[in-house]
């Protein structure tokens, strides 16, 4: 008598294997190949940066919300664990926030990060200091990132231009001044953005960027 | 070809209807549930104004700001006759004051301000002031961010004073 062998499970299962070596195939491809070459994560070259991107687009109304691709992470905006509030810093940005926000912003156009990053490395002057604005030799084009159009109002962007690199600015975004002092006059916030960009942050700038949006004291326009 | 008239009007019909319909906006409000109170200056305390009255409807009137002040910190009394200061990044501000409910609002007939924005509320007689820590970038309902509940994306209900440990 001839045995009967149910061709279904047997089908099943062998589809079950080849998905599975397919699947594990292509991570360990995956995993070998893809990499971003990015500025590097530092607390000296980063938090600087992360610190005024939180104050300056992670508003919970902006990039601190949960479902957008820029996703910013701090103290005064979204935070990463359950269990802290955002707005009063009673609990300062945690090291696995400033992290979260390092990957997400490397992380949303991967490849052009890459192109960015290793040409604007070259940008970098004697004694490891950025270069505002870069060289045109070193061929370092931050705008080529869609985060820095959006900023400058290149490309169009729901919270508005942020940056001004160039008179004339729009109302609420501050003129290009001098940094510390002294100099050519700048948008400290481009001159942070684009200093990191060369893996070499300019923390005066980013401190200055820091106090971005500034409210000037009322006036009585208005009422 | 009558035949093919008939089938295209409901066709042309649904998306006509279709141009105006926003699935995200209908669900915002729809999110919001129903109402116990007739609509006015004192219904939904807490709830994010602008949802309905931005501009998208349903509501007919539109405003810029608006949004719920409560006494004290983790409680539910609401804050009656303070003042909202909104300040824009212009400079420019307007007073409102928070009516029976702690609700207020400004139309937009009556400020119009420049993004992003900042608050204060000070009590009626002038003792009591909280500043907001940051800035709203673009939202003009309260309630947007200060949720009911305080959690890792919100900051909890505006309160006027702090609570007392």
């Amino acid at each position: 008598m001839r045995r009967h062998v149910p061709l279904l499970p047997l089908g099943i299962a062998a589809a079950a294997s080849a998905v599975l070596a397919i699947a594990a195939a292509a991570c360990s491809v995956q995993n070998a190949r893809i990499g971003i070459s990015a500025p590097p994560y530092s607390p000296q070259s980063w938090r600087p940066v992360a610190d005024y991107l939180d104050n300056r687009c992670g508003t919970l109304d902006c990039h601190g919300q949960i479902g957008r691709n820029l996703r910013i992470y701090g103290c005064t905006g979204l935070r990463l664990s359950p269990n802290d509030t955002p707005a009063t810093c009673a609990v300062a940005t945690t090291e696995a926030e400033y992290e979260a926000t390092y990957r997400s912003l490397v992380g949303l156009e991967p490849q052009v990060m890459t192109t960015v990053y290793t040409e604007c490395a070259s940008a970098v002057g004697s004694g490891g200091v950025a270069v505002y604005p870069p060289p045109p030799q070193s061929n370092c084009h931050p705008e080529l990132l869609t985060f820095i159009r959006k900023a400058r109002g290149i490309e169009a962007h729901k919270g508005g231009q942020l940056i001004c690199t160039q008179e004339p600015c729009p109302d609420g975004v501050p003129p290009p001044a001098p940094l510390g002092g002294g100099g050519v006059p700048v948008d400290a916030q481009d001159v942070c953005l684009v200093s990191w960009l060369e893996g070499a942050t300019d923390t005066v700038a980013c401190a200055a960027a820091f106090g971005i949006p500034n409210f000037p004291l009322p006036d009585a326009g208005t009422e | 070809m009558r035949a093919h008239g008939l089938l295209l009007a409901p066709l042309l019909a649904t998306l006509a209807a279709s141009g105006c319909y926003d699935a995200v906006h209908d669900q915002e409000v729809g999110a919001l549930g129903s109402d116990p109170a007739p609509p006015g200056p004192q219904h939904r305390p807490g709830q994010p104004c602008l949802v309905c009255h931005g501009g998208s409807g349903p509501a007919s009137l539109t405003l810029s700001t608006g949004g719920t002040v409560y006494d004290t910190q983790g409680q539910t009394t609401p804050s009656s006759g303070t003042v909202v200061t909104i300040e824009d990044v212009d400079g420019h501000f307007f007073n409102a004051t928070t009516n029976q409910v702690g609700n207020f609002f400004t139309t937009q007939s009556e400020f119009v301000p420049h993004f992003p924005i900042q608050m204060t509320v000070t009590s009626a007689d002038g003792s009591v002031s909280q500043s907001m820590l940051t800035h709203s970038s673009r939202e003009g309902s309260c309630a947007a961010c200060h949720q009911a509940t305080p959690g890792p994306s919100s900051p909890g209900p505006v309160y006027l004073n702090t609570a007392k440990h």
